[in-house]
Protein backbone atom coordinates (compact mmCIF):
# COMPACT_ATOMS: atom_id res chain seq x y z
CA UNK A 1 0.00 0.00 0.00
CA UNK A 2 2.74 2.08 0.87
CA UNK A 3 4.69 1.71 -2.84
CA UNK A 4 1.29 2.23 -4.38
CA UNK A 5 0.96 5.44 -2.03
CA UNK A 6 4.20 6.71 -3.58
CA UNK A 7 3.51 5.46 -7.03
CA UNK A 8 0.58 7.56 -6.85
CA UNK A 9 2.38 10.35 -6.25
CA UNK A 10 5.10 10.17 -8.17
CA UNK A 11 2.61 9.99 -10.92
CA UNK A 12 0.42 12.98 -10.37
CA UNK A 13 3.60 15.17 -9.87
CA UNK A 14 4.74 13.62 -13.62
CA UNK A 15 1.18 14.96 -14.96
CA UNK A 16 2.09 18.23 -13.54
CA UNK A 17 5.13 18.36 -15.11
CA UNK A 18 3.62 17.66 -18.50
CA UNK A 19 0.06 19.82 -17.52
CA UNK A 20 3.00 22.66 -17.11
CA UNK A 21 4.10 21.55 -20.71
CA UNK A 22 0.81 20.55 -22.97
CA UNK A 23 -0.89 23.20 -21.48
CA UNK A 24 1.24 25.86 -21.87
CA UNK A 25 0.83 26.02 -25.25
CA UNK A 26 -2.46 28.41 -26.67
CA UNK A 27 -4.88 26.39 -28.25
CA UNK A 28 -7.77 29.39 -28.59
CA UNK A 29 -5.85 30.61 -31.66
CA UNK A 30 -5.16 33.54 -29.49
CA UNK A 31 -1.37 34.76 -28.84
CA UNK A 32 0.48 36.85 -26.40
CA UNK A 33 2.07 40.13 -27.18
CA UNK A 34 5.32 41.34 -25.48
CA UNK A 35 5.88 44.44 -24.31
CA UNK A 36 8.39 46.28 -22.81
CA UNK A 37 8.47 48.99 -19.90
CA UNK A 38 7.82 51.75 -22.66
CA UNK A 39 4.86 50.19 -23.99
CA UNK A 40 6.48 48.96 -27.21
CA UNK A 41 5.62 45.92 -28.88
CA UNK A 42 8.48 43.47 -29.49
CA UNK A 43 7.19 40.81 -30.65
CA UNK A 44 3.74 37.99 -30.61
CA UNK A 45 4.01 34.50 -29.81
CA UNK A 46 1.54 31.64 -29.33
CA UNK A 47 4.36 30.04 -27.16
CA UNK A 48 3.26 30.88 -23.13
CA UNK A 49 6.04 32.38 -21.48
CA UNK A 50 7.31 32.33 -17.99
CA UNK A 51 9.39 34.85 -16.13
CA UNK A 52 12.93 34.39 -16.63
CA UNK A 53 12.73 33.38 -20.27
CA UNK A 54 14.88 35.31 -22.25
CA UNK A 55 14.35 36.36 -25.96
CA UNK A 56 16.68 37.99 -28.57
CA UNK A 57 15.03 40.16 -31.10
CA UNK A 58 15.96 41.16 -33.99
CA UNK A 59 17.62 44.18 -32.82
CA UNK A 60 19.81 42.42 -31.27
CA UNK A 61 18.25 43.96 -27.69
CA UNK A 62 17.99 41.02 -25.06
CA UNK A 63 14.77 40.83 -22.89
CA UNK A 64 13.27 39.18 -20.16
CA UNK A 65 10.07 37.99 -19.12
CA UNK A 66 9.41 40.51 -16.03
CA UNK A 67 5.67 39.50 -15.46
CA UNK A 68 2.55 38.22 -17.80
CA UNK A 69 -1.24 39.94 -17.47
CA UNK A 70 -3.94 38.06 -19.63
CA UNK A 71 -2.44 38.23 -23.28
CA UNK A 72 0.06 40.61 -22.27
CA UNK A 73 3.90 39.75 -21.31
CA UNK A 74 5.53 42.52 -19.82
CA UNK A 75 9.11 42.42 -21.06
CA UNK A 76 12.54 43.95 -19.04
CA UNK A 77 15.60 45.28 -21.61
CA UNK A 78 18.64 43.23 -19.94
CA UNK A 79 21.17 44.56 -22.70
CA UNK A 80 21.94 44.96 -26.43
CA UNK A 81 24.19 42.19 -27.21
CA UNK A 82 27.07 41.97 -29.72
CA UNK A 83 27.78 39.57 -32.69
CA UNK A 84 30.67 38.23 -33.38
CA UNK A 85 31.96 40.28 -36.31
CA UNK A 86 32.28 38.38 -39.56
CA UNK A 87 34.28 39.11 -42.60
CA UNK A 88 32.46 37.92 -45.73
CA UNK A 89 34.75 39.63 -48.31
CA UNK A 90 36.14 36.12 -49.53
CA UNK A 91 32.87 34.67 -49.44
CA UNK A 92 31.19 37.13 -51.70
CA UNK A 93 33.22 36.49 -54.50
CA UNK A 94 33.47 33.00 -53.81
CA UNK A 95 29.84 33.08 -53.76
CA UNK A 96 29.64 35.07 -56.69
CA UNK A 97 32.53 32.56 -58.85
CA UNK A 98 30.19 29.36 -57.57
CA UNK A 99 31.94 25.93 -56.53
CA UNK A 100 32.50 27.32 -53.43
CA UNK A 101 32.24 24.65 -50.94
CA UNK A 102 34.26 21.96 -51.92
CA UNK A 103 33.88 18.41 -50.12
CA UNK A 104 32.65 20.12 -46.98
CA UNK A 105 29.14 18.43 -45.91
CA UNK A 106 25.73 20.04 -44.65
CA UNK A 107 23.12 17.59 -43.01
CA UNK A 108 19.41 18.96 -43.30
CA UNK A 109 16.81 16.99 -41.87
CA UNK A 110 12.88 17.67 -40.33
CA UNK A 111 11.97 16.18 -37.18
CA UNK A 112 8.53 16.98 -37.91
CA UNK A 113 8.21 16.27 -41.61
CA UNK A 114 3.91 16.92 -41.42
CA UNK A 115 4.40 20.69 -40.96
CA UNK A 116 2.85 22.89 -43.23
CA UNK A 117 1.91 26.62 -44.42
CA UNK A 118 -1.94 27.05 -44.61
CA UNK A 119 -2.07 29.45 -47.25
CA UNK A 120 -0.05 27.53 -49.34
CA UNK A 121 -2.00 23.73 -48.85
CA UNK A 122 -4.67 24.83 -46.61
CA UNK A 123 -3.48 22.68 -44.02
CA UNK A 124 -1.05 23.05 -41.03
CA UNK A 125 -0.51 19.26 -41.06
CA UNK A 126 -0.30 16.47 -44.03
CA UNK A 127 -0.81 13.42 -41.59
CA UNK A 128 0.39 11.53 -45.00
CA UNK A 129 4.12 12.67 -43.49
CA UNK A 130 4.61 15.20 -46.94
CA UNK A 131 4.88 18.27 -45.10
CA UNK A 132 5.42 21.19 -46.89
CA UNK A 133 8.37 21.68 -44.49
CA UNK A 134 9.98 19.22 -46.70
CA UNK A 135 10.15 21.41 -49.69
CA UNK A 136 11.63 24.01 -47.42
CA UNK A 137 13.99 22.19 -46.58
CA UNK A 138 14.78 20.52 -50.21
CA UNK A 139 15.37 24.62 -51.47
CA UNK A 140 17.80 25.08 -48.51
CA UNK A 141 19.65 21.80 -49.52
CA UNK A 142 19.91 22.66 -53.17
CA UNK A 143 20.76 25.92 -53.30
CA UNK A 144 23.51 25.27 -50.96
CA UNK A 145 24.24 22.28 -53.40
CA UNK A 146 24.61 25.03 -56.51
CA UNK A 147 26.86 26.58 -54.32
CA UNK A 148 29.23 23.60 -54.36
CA UNK A 149 28.69 21.99 -51.00
CA UNK A 150 27.66 18.19 -50.43
CA UNK A 151 24.51 18.29 -48.92
CA UNK A 152 22.78 15.23 -47.46
CA UNK A 153 18.88 16.33 -47.20
CA UNK A 154 16.86 13.81 -45.57
CA UNK A 155 12.62 13.76 -45.57
CA UNK A 156 12.96 10.59 -43.00
CA UNK A 157 9.29 10.66 -41.80
CA UNK A 158 8.87 10.54 -37.82
CA UNK A 159 5.52 10.65 -37.86
CA UNK A 160 2.93 11.07 -35.67
CA UNK A 161 3.85 14.67 -34.49
CA UNK A 162 3.58 13.45 -30.85
CA UNK A 163 6.19 13.72 -28.40
CA UNK A 164 8.77 10.73 -29.44
CA UNK A 165 9.07 12.83 -32.91
CA UNK A 166 12.44 14.22 -31.29
CA UNK A 167 13.66 10.46 -29.72
CA UNK A 168 13.41 8.78 -33.41
CA UNK A 169 14.64 12.43 -35.28
CA UNK A 170 17.30 11.91 -32.90
CA UNK A 171 18.38 8.20 -35.09
CA UNK A 172 18.13 10.26 -38.25
CA UNK A 173 20.82 13.30 -36.56
CA UNK A 174 22.90 10.44 -35.29
CA UNK A 175 22.95 8.50 -38.72
CA UNK A 176 23.70 11.55 -40.76
CA UNK A 177 26.52 12.34 -38.10
CA UNK A 178 28.52 9.20 -39.47
CA UNK A 179 29.01 10.83 -42.26
CA UNK A 180 30.84 13.77 -41.10
CA UNK A 181 28.55 16.89 -41.74
CA UNK A 182 29.85 20.61 -40.49
CA UNK A 183 26.76 21.67 -39.34
CA UNK A 184 23.12 19.43 -38.79
CA UNK A 185 19.96 21.83 -39.53
CA UNK A 186 16.79 20.40 -38.10
CA UNK A 187 14.37 22.74 -40.13
CA UNK A 188 10.85 23.21 -38.77
CA UNK A 189 7.85 26.40 -39.09
CA UNK A 190 6.62 28.08 -36.28
CA UNK A 191 2.86 28.71 -35.26
CA UNK A 192 2.45 31.60 -34.94
CA UNK A 193 0.08 34.81 -36.41
CA UNK A 194 1.67 35.68 -40.00
CA UNK A 195 2.77 39.18 -39.40
CA UNK A 196 5.43 37.73 -37.20
CA UNK A 197 7.20 36.09 -39.66
CA UNK A 198 6.16 38.30 -42.78
CA UNK A 199 9.08 40.15 -44.25
CA UNK A 200 10.53 41.46 -47.13
CA UNK A 201 13.98 40.92 -48.44
CA UNK A 202 15.97 42.49 -51.38
CA UNK A 203 12.49 43.17 -53.25
CA UNK A 204 10.89 39.92 -52.74
CA UNK A 205 8.20 38.54 -50.23
CA UNK A 206 9.65 36.27 -47.82
CA UNK A 207 9.20 34.34 -44.08
CA UNK A 208 11.38 35.67 -41.45
CA UNK A 209 14.10 32.58 -39.69
CA UNK A 210 13.81 32.27 -35.89
CA UNK A 211 17.08 30.60 -34.51
CA UNK A 212 16.37 27.97 -32.05
CA UNK A 213 19.20 27.25 -29.11
CA UNK A 214 18.24 24.17 -26.66
CA UNK A 215 19.57 25.13 -23.28
CA UNK A 216 19.61 21.91 -21.56
CA UNK A 217 22.59 20.25 -23.22
CA UNK A 218 26.14 20.61 -22.96
CA UNK A 219 27.08 22.61 -26.35
CA UNK A 220 24.35 25.39 -25.72
CA UNK A 221 27.70 27.88 -25.19
CA UNK A 222 28.71 26.66 -28.23
CA UNK A 223 25.41 26.40 -30.37
CA UNK A 224 24.40 29.91 -29.47
CA UNK A 225 27.67 31.09 -30.40
CA UNK A 226 27.18 29.80 -33.82
CA UNK A 227 23.74 31.23 -33.77
CA UNK A 228 24.81 34.57 -33.13
CA UNK A 229 27.00 34.27 -35.81
CA UNK A 230 24.32 33.25 -38.28
CA UNK A 231 22.28 36.19 -37.07
CA UNK A 232 25.56 38.23 -37.66
CA UNK A 233 25.91 36.97 -41.52
CA UNK A 234 22.27 37.39 -42.11
CA UNK A 235 22.17 41.18 -40.86
CA UNK A 236 24.73 41.83 -42.77
CA UNK A 237 23.74 40.24 -45.76
CA UNK A 238 20.01 40.09 -46.25
CA UNK A 239 18.85 42.42 -43.29
CA UNK A 240 15.34 41.85 -42.26
CA UNK A 241 15.67 38.12 -42.28
CA UNK A 242 16.11 36.82 -38.88
CA UNK A 243 13.14 37.03 -36.66
CA UNK A 244 15.18 36.40 -33.69
CA UNK A 245 17.11 33.85 -31.05
CA UNK A 246 15.25 32.00 -28.93
CA UNK A 247 17.08 30.51 -26.48
CA UNK A 248 14.67 27.70 -25.31
CA UNK A 249 14.28 25.55 -22.56
CA UNK A 250 15.03 21.75 -24.31
CA UNK A 251 17.55 20.06 -26.20
CA UNK A 252 16.52 19.16 -29.66
CA UNK A 253 18.99 17.01 -30.08
CA UNK A 254 21.68 19.95 -29.57
CA UNK A 255 23.50 17.58 -26.73
CA UNK A 256 25.20 15.21 -30.35
CA UNK A 257 27.17 18.42 -31.52
CA UNK A 258 28.25 21.64 -31.03
CA UNK A 259 27.13 22.59 -34.48
CA UNK A 260 23.63 21.17 -34.60
CA UNK A 261 20.90 24.35 -35.18
CA UNK A 262 16.97 24.46 -35.55
CA UNK A 263 15.83 27.21 -37.75
CA UNK A 264 11.92 28.27 -37.84
CA UNK A 265 11.22 29.10 -41.50
CA UNK A 266 8.15 31.06 -40.69
CA UNK A 267 4.90 30.40 -39.34
CA UNK A 268 1.81 27.66 -40.21
CA UNK A 269 -0.30 30.88 -41.22
CA UNK A 270 2.85 32.14 -43.87
CA UNK A 271 3.59 31.19 -47.87
CA UNK A 272 5.61 28.33 -47.92
CA UNK A 273 6.77 29.63 -51.09
CA UNK A 274 7.65 32.95 -48.82
CA UNK A 275 9.35 30.13 -46.27
CA UNK A 276 11.17 28.65 -49.73
CA UNK A 277 12.76 32.14 -50.59
CA UNK A 278 14.37 32.62 -47.05
CA UNK A 279 15.85 29.01 -47.45
CA UNK A 280 17.43 30.39 -50.51
CA UNK A 281 18.75 33.01 -49.14
CA UNK A 282 19.93 31.38 -46.62
CA UNK A 283 21.93 28.92 -48.21
CA UNK A 284 24.23 31.65 -48.35
CA UNK A 285 24.22 32.31 -44.42
CA UNK A 286 25.06 28.78 -42.94
CA UNK A 287 28.54 28.45 -45.04
CA UNK A 288 29.81 31.47 -43.70
CA UNK A 289 28.59 30.99 -40.25
CA UNK A 290 29.63 27.77 -39.06
CA UNK A 291 33.03 28.62 -40.76
CA UNK A 292 33.45 26.45 -44.05
CA UNK A 293 33.16 28.84 -46.78
CA UNK A 294 36.65 29.38 -47.88
CA UNK A 295 38.34 32.19 -45.41
CA UNK A 296 36.13 31.70 -42.55
CA UNK A 297 37.20 28.32 -40.75
CA UNK A 298 39.85 29.99 -38.69
CA UNK A 299 37.42 32.95 -37.42
CA UNK A 300 34.45 30.92 -36.56
CA UNK A 301 37.09 28.65 -35.02
CA UNK A 302 38.54 31.38 -33.09
CA UNK A 303 34.79 32.26 -32.51
CA UNK A 304 32.52 29.37 -31.51
CA UNK A 305 35.64 27.35 -29.68
CA UNK A 306 36.37 29.59 -26.80
CA UNK A 307 32.28 29.55 -25.71
CA UNK A 308 33.28 25.44 -26.27
CA UNK A 309 36.40 25.80 -24.14
CA UNK A 310 34.36 27.55 -21.35
CA UNK A 311 31.54 24.84 -22.06
CA UNK A 312 34.48 22.45 -21.26
CA UNK A 313 35.32 23.49 -17.82
CA UNK A 314 32.26 23.77 -17.36
CA UNK A 315 31.85 19.91 -17.69
CA UNK A 316 34.80 19.29 -15.42
CA UNK A 317 33.38 21.53 -13.22
CA UNK A 318 30.09 19.54 -12.85
CA UNK A 319 31.67 16.54 -13.14
CA UNK A 320 33.70 17.14 -9.89
CA UNK A 321 30.74 18.52 -8.13
CA UNK A 322 28.63 15.56 -8.67
CA UNK A 323 31.59 12.98 -7.63
CA UNK A 324 32.57 14.98 -4.47
CA UNK A 325 28.01 15.07 -3.78
CA UNK A 326 27.82 11.54 -4.68
CA UNK A 327 30.87 10.73 -2.16
CA UNK A 328 29.17 12.92 0.54
CA UNK A 329 26.19 11.31 0.54
CA UNK A 330 27.74 7.87 0.06
CA UNK A 331 28.22 5.66 3.26
CA UNK A 332 31.98 6.33 3.35
CA UNK A 333 31.56 10.10 3.61
CA UNK A 334 34.26 12.52 1.79
CA UNK A 335 36.76 10.74 3.22
CA UNK A 336 36.96 7.91 0.39
CA UNK A 337 37.60 10.80 -2.71
CA UNK A 338 41.32 10.03 -2.58
CA UNK A 339 40.53 6.37 -2.79
CA UNK A 340 37.71 7.04 -5.34
CA UNK A 341 40.71 8.78 -7.89
CA UNK A 342 42.93 5.89 -6.61
CA UNK A 343 40.40 3.16 -7.49
CA UNK A 344 39.50 5.19 -10.99
CA UNK A 345 43.13 5.55 -11.87
CA UNK A 346 43.94 2.14 -11.16
CA UNK A 347 45.88 2.49 -8.30
CA UNK A 348 45.42 -0.19 -5.83
CA UNK A 349 42.65 -1.86 -3.68
CA UNK A 350 40.63 -2.37 -7.46
CA UNK A 351 38.72 -5.04 -6.21
CA UNK A 352 36.76 -5.99 -9.46
CA UNK A 353 33.20 -6.10 -8.25
CA UNK A 354 31.49 -3.03 -7.58
CA UNK A 355 29.50 -3.41 -4.76
CA UNK A 356 32.74 -4.67 -2.98
CA UNK A 357 34.76 -1.69 -4.48
CA UNK A 358 32.22 0.94 -2.56
CA UNK A 359 32.22 -0.99 0.82
CA UNK A 360 36.28 -1.10 0.82
CA UNK A 361 36.64 2.36 0.27
CA UNK B 1 36.57 20.51 -36.13
CA UNK B 2 37.94 23.46 -34.35
CA UNK B 3 39.91 22.77 -31.38
CA UNK B 4 37.61 24.59 -28.53
CA UNK B 5 34.55 22.31 -30.27
CA UNK B 6 36.87 19.18 -30.90
CA UNK B 7 37.91 18.83 -26.51
CA UNK B 8 34.04 19.53 -26.05
CA UNK B 9 32.80 16.72 -27.93
CA UNK B 10 36.05 14.89 -26.37
CA UNK B 11 35.18 15.53 -23.11
CA UNK B 12 31.55 15.20 -22.79
CA UNK B 13 31.45 11.70 -24.83
CA UNK B 14 34.43 10.73 -21.48
CA UNK B 15 32.22 12.17 -18.64
CA UNK B 16 29.24 10.12 -20.36
CA UNK B 17 31.16 6.62 -21.09
CA UNK B 18 32.61 7.32 -17.63
CA UNK B 19 29.49 7.51 -15.86
CA UNK B 20 27.74 5.07 -17.99
CA UNK B 21 31.13 2.57 -16.86
CA UNK B 22 30.17 3.55 -13.50
CA UNK B 23 26.72 2.67 -13.55
CA UNK B 24 26.49 -0.65 -14.94
CA UNK B 25 29.59 -1.33 -12.83
CA UNK B 26 26.80 -0.68 -9.65
CA UNK B 27 24.70 -3.96 -11.28
CA UNK B 28 26.07 -7.40 -11.50
CA UNK B 29 29.08 -6.42 -13.57
CA UNK B 30 32.40 -6.56 -13.44
CA UNK B 31 34.78 -3.80 -14.08
CA UNK B 32 36.19 -5.30 -17.36
CA UNK B 33 32.50 -6.36 -17.92
CA UNK B 34 31.09 -3.01 -18.60
CA UNK B 35 33.88 -1.79 -20.16
CA UNK B 36 33.19 -5.04 -22.76
CA UNK B 37 29.45 -3.97 -22.94
CA UNK B 38 30.46 -0.23 -23.95
CA UNK B 39 32.59 -1.05 -26.29
CA UNK B 40 30.28 -3.06 -28.32
CA UNK B 41 27.67 -0.78 -27.74
CA UNK B 42 29.58 1.96 -29.81
CA UNK B 43 30.74 -0.59 -32.29
CA UNK B 44 27.11 -1.85 -32.51
CA UNK B 45 26.12 1.75 -32.87
CA UNK B 46 26.88 1.46 -36.84
CA UNK B 47 25.19 -1.96 -37.24
CA UNK B 48 21.01 -1.26 -38.07
CA UNK B 49 18.99 -4.52 -38.98
CA UNK B 50 15.89 -3.89 -41.03
CA UNK B 51 13.05 -5.66 -39.78
CA UNK B 52 10.22 -3.83 -41.86
CA UNK B 53 10.62 -2.34 -44.89
CA UNK B 54 8.44 0.22 -47.29
CA UNK B 55 5.94 2.62 -45.89
CA UNK B 56 6.39 2.04 -42.50
CA UNK B 57 10.10 1.70 -41.80
CA UNK B 58 11.53 -0.38 -38.90
CA UNK B 59 15.13 -1.48 -38.21
CA UNK B 60 16.84 -2.10 -35.53
CA UNK B 61 20.39 -0.65 -34.15
CA UNK B 62 22.71 -3.30 -32.60
CA UNK B 63 24.74 -0.89 -30.10
CA UNK B 64 21.11 1.04 -28.76
CA UNK B 65 19.24 -1.85 -28.50
CA UNK B 66 20.33 -5.52 -28.61
CA UNK B 67 23.53 -4.29 -26.41
CA UNK B 68 21.25 -2.62 -23.63
CA UNK B 69 18.54 -5.52 -24.33
CA UNK B 70 21.11 -8.10 -23.20
CA UNK B 71 22.40 -6.62 -19.59
CA UNK B 72 18.36 -6.20 -18.87
CA UNK B 73 17.22 -9.89 -20.16
CA UNK B 74 20.91 -10.67 -18.09
CA UNK B 75 19.90 -8.86 -15.12
CA UNK B 76 16.29 -10.36 -15.16
CA UNK B 77 17.68 -13.72 -15.37
CA UNK B 78 20.70 -13.31 -12.54
CA UNK B 79 17.58 -11.77 -10.26
CA UNK B 80 17.33 -12.89 -6.49
CA UNK B 81 13.74 -14.27 -6.97
CA UNK B 82 10.82 -14.30 -9.38
CA UNK B 83 9.29 -11.48 -6.99
CA UNK B 84 12.01 -9.16 -8.27
CA UNK B 85 11.60 -10.11 -11.90
CA UNK B 86 8.03 -9.45 -12.13
CA UNK B 87 8.42 -5.76 -10.32
CA UNK B 88 11.13 -5.13 -12.83
CA UNK B 89 8.99 -5.56 -15.78
CA UNK B 90 6.10 -4.16 -13.78
CA UNK B 91 8.32 -1.15 -13.98
CA UNK B 92 8.93 -1.12 -17.13
CA UNK B 93 5.66 -1.42 -18.70
CA UNK B 94 4.43 1.61 -16.46
CA UNK B 95 7.43 3.57 -17.78
CA UNK B 96 6.53 2.61 -21.03
CA UNK B 97 2.94 3.28 -20.33
CA UNK B 98 3.91 6.96 -19.17
CA UNK B 99 6.15 8.05 -21.82
CA UNK B 100 3.56 7.00 -24.29
CA UNK B 101 0.77 9.05 -22.51
CA UNK B 102 3.24 12.00 -22.29
CA UNK B 103 3.97 11.84 -26.01
CA UNK B 104 0.24 11.96 -26.90
CA UNK B 105 -0.41 15.26 -25.08
CA UNK B 106 2.77 17.08 -25.66
CA UNK B 107 4.82 17.57 -28.74
CA UNK B 108 8.47 19.11 -27.04
CA UNK B 109 8.29 21.58 -29.80
CA UNK B 110 9.57 25.02 -28.51
CA UNK B 111 6.35 26.93 -28.71
CA UNK B 112 4.82 24.19 -26.58
CA UNK B 113 6.16 25.81 -23.80
CA UNK B 114 7.76 22.17 -22.35
CA UNK B 115 9.72 22.44 -19.63
CA UNK B 116 11.74 19.84 -20.23
CA UNK B 117 13.35 17.72 -23.13
CA UNK B 118 11.92 14.94 -23.60
CA UNK B 119 15.25 12.43 -23.52
CA UNK B 120 16.04 13.65 -19.94
CA UNK B 121 12.20 13.63 -19.38
CA UNK B 122 11.70 9.70 -20.16
CA UNK B 123 15.13 9.07 -18.37
CA UNK B 124 14.17 10.75 -15.08
CA UNK B 125 10.74 8.74 -15.35
CA UNK B 126 12.36 5.76 -16.07
CA UNK B 127 14.77 6.09 -12.92
CA UNK B 128 11.74 6.94 -10.58
CA UNK B 129 9.07 4.22 -11.11
CA UNK B 130 11.96 1.76 -11.75
CA UNK B 131 13.69 2.89 -8.32
CA UNK B 132 9.72 2.72 -6.51
CA UNK B 133 8.62 -0.77 -8.37
CA UNK B 134 12.16 -2.41 -8.65
CA UNK B 135 13.19 -1.08 -5.79
CA UNK B 136 16.89 -1.32 -7.06
CA UNK B 137 19.13 0.19 -8.97
CA UNK B 138 18.27 -2.65 -11.12
CA UNK B 139 14.90 -2.19 -11.19
CA UNK B 140 15.98 1.14 -12.26
CA UNK B 141 18.36 0.39 -15.34
CA UNK B 142 16.16 -2.54 -17.07
CA UNK B 143 12.77 0.36 -16.37
CA UNK B 144 14.72 2.74 -18.30
CA UNK B 145 15.87 0.37 -21.22
CA UNK B 146 12.88 -1.57 -21.61
CA UNK B 147 10.62 0.93 -20.91
CA UNK B 148 11.84 2.95 -23.50
CA UNK B 149 11.86 -0.28 -25.95
CA UNK B 150 8.69 -1.20 -25.13
CA UNK B 151 7.03 2.48 -25.75
CA UNK B 152 8.94 2.71 -29.44
CA UNK B 153 7.85 -1.13 -30.14
CA UNK B 154 3.96 0.51 -28.90
CA UNK B 155 4.98 3.27 -31.81
CA UNK B 156 6.04 0.86 -34.22
CA UNK B 157 3.23 -1.58 -33.69
CA UNK B 158 0.50 1.35 -34.39
CA UNK B 159 2.41 2.68 -37.34
CA UNK B 160 2.44 -1.02 -38.88
CA UNK B 161 -1.41 -1.32 -38.52
CA UNK B 162 -2.38 1.92 -40.12
CA UNK B 163 0.63 1.58 -42.79
CA UNK B 164 2.13 5.19 -41.27
CA UNK B 165 4.63 6.79 -43.54
CA UNK B 166 7.21 6.57 -40.94
CA UNK B 167 11.09 5.89 -40.04
CA UNK B 168 11.84 4.09 -36.45
CA UNK B 169 15.14 2.37 -35.93
CA UNK B 170 15.10 0.93 -32.76
CA UNK B 171 17.92 2.02 -30.58
CA UNK B 172 19.31 4.14 -34.01
CA UNK B 173 21.45 6.62 -31.82
CA UNK B 174 23.23 3.96 -30.66
CA UNK B 175 25.09 3.97 -27.39
CA UNK B 176 23.71 7.86 -27.42
CA UNK B 177 20.42 6.85 -27.98
CA UNK B 178 17.58 7.45 -25.70
CA UNK B 179 17.31 3.48 -24.75
CA UNK B 180 20.87 3.63 -23.80
CA UNK B 181 20.28 7.39 -22.03
CA UNK B 182 17.57 6.56 -20.04
CA UNK B 183 18.83 3.14 -18.59
CA UNK B 184 22.03 4.89 -17.46
CA UNK B 185 20.11 7.78 -16.15
CA UNK B 186 17.97 5.95 -14.49
CA UNK B 187 20.54 4.31 -12.26
CA UNK B 188 22.19 7.56 -11.62
CA UNK B 189 19.12 8.72 -9.78
CA UNK B 190 18.27 5.30 -8.29
CA UNK B 191 21.85 5.66 -7.13
CA UNK B 192 21.43 9.11 -5.76
CA UNK B 193 18.17 8.59 -4.15
CA UNK B 194 19.12 5.20 -2.35
CA UNK B 195 22.26 6.24 -1.26
CA UNK B 196 20.20 9.40 0.53
CA UNK B 197 18.07 7.24 1.87
CA UNK B 198 20.22 4.80 3.12
CA UNK B 199 22.54 8.05 4.35
CA UNK B 200 19.29 9.20 6.08
CA UNK B 201 18.75 5.93 7.37
CA UNK B 202 21.97 4.73 8.80
CA UNK B 203 24.05 6.95 8.07
CA UNK B 204 28.05 7.20 7.25
CA UNK B 205 28.86 4.20 9.83
CA UNK B 206 26.49 1.98 8.38
CA UNK B 207 28.03 -0.74 6.60
CA UNK B 208 27.32 -1.93 2.74
CA UNK B 209 26.16 -5.24 1.49
CA UNK B 210 28.54 -7.76 1.19
CA UNK B 211 27.65 -7.88 -3.00
CA UNK B 212 26.05 -4.11 -3.73
CA UNK B 213 24.28 -1.89 -2.10
CA UNK B 214 21.06 -2.67 -2.93
CA UNK B 215 18.05 -2.15 -1.00
CA UNK B 216 14.35 -3.70 -0.23
CA UNK B 217 12.03 -1.39 1.19
CA UNK B 218 10.18 -2.79 4.33
CA UNK B 219 6.51 -2.15 3.94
Amino acid sequence: MKSNRKLGAVLAAVLLIIQGSALAERTDGGFYTLVDEDGRVITMTARHLDVGDAYIAADNRRYEVASISGDEVRVRYTETITLPRVDLEGWRAQVVGSAAGGERVVGIYHTHNDESYVPTSGTESKADGSGDILQVGKALADAMERLGFTVIWSDASHLPHDGEAYIRSRRTAMAMLEKGPVTLIDVHRDATPPEVYEAEVEGQPVTKVRIVVGRQNQNREANLEYAKRIKAVADQEFPGIIEGIFDARGNYNQDLGPHMILLEFGAHTNYMEHAQQAAEFFAKVIPAAAGIAPGQEQEAEKQIGQPAAKSVLWIIGAAAAAVVGYLALNKQGLGSLAGFFRREAGLGNTSDTDGSQESEE
Amino acid sequence: MPAGMTILVVAAALVYFGVAQRMLDKMRLTDTQALLFIGLMVAGSFINIPLLTGRTNISLNVGGTLVPLGIAVYLLVTADSAHERVRALIGSAVTAAIIFGIAQYTDFDPSSGAIIDPLWLFSLIAGIVGYLLGRSRRGAFIAGVLGMLFADLVHAVRAWLVNLNTNTVLGGAGVFDAMVVAGIIAVVLAEVVGETRERLSGGPGVPAAPHEPEEEESE
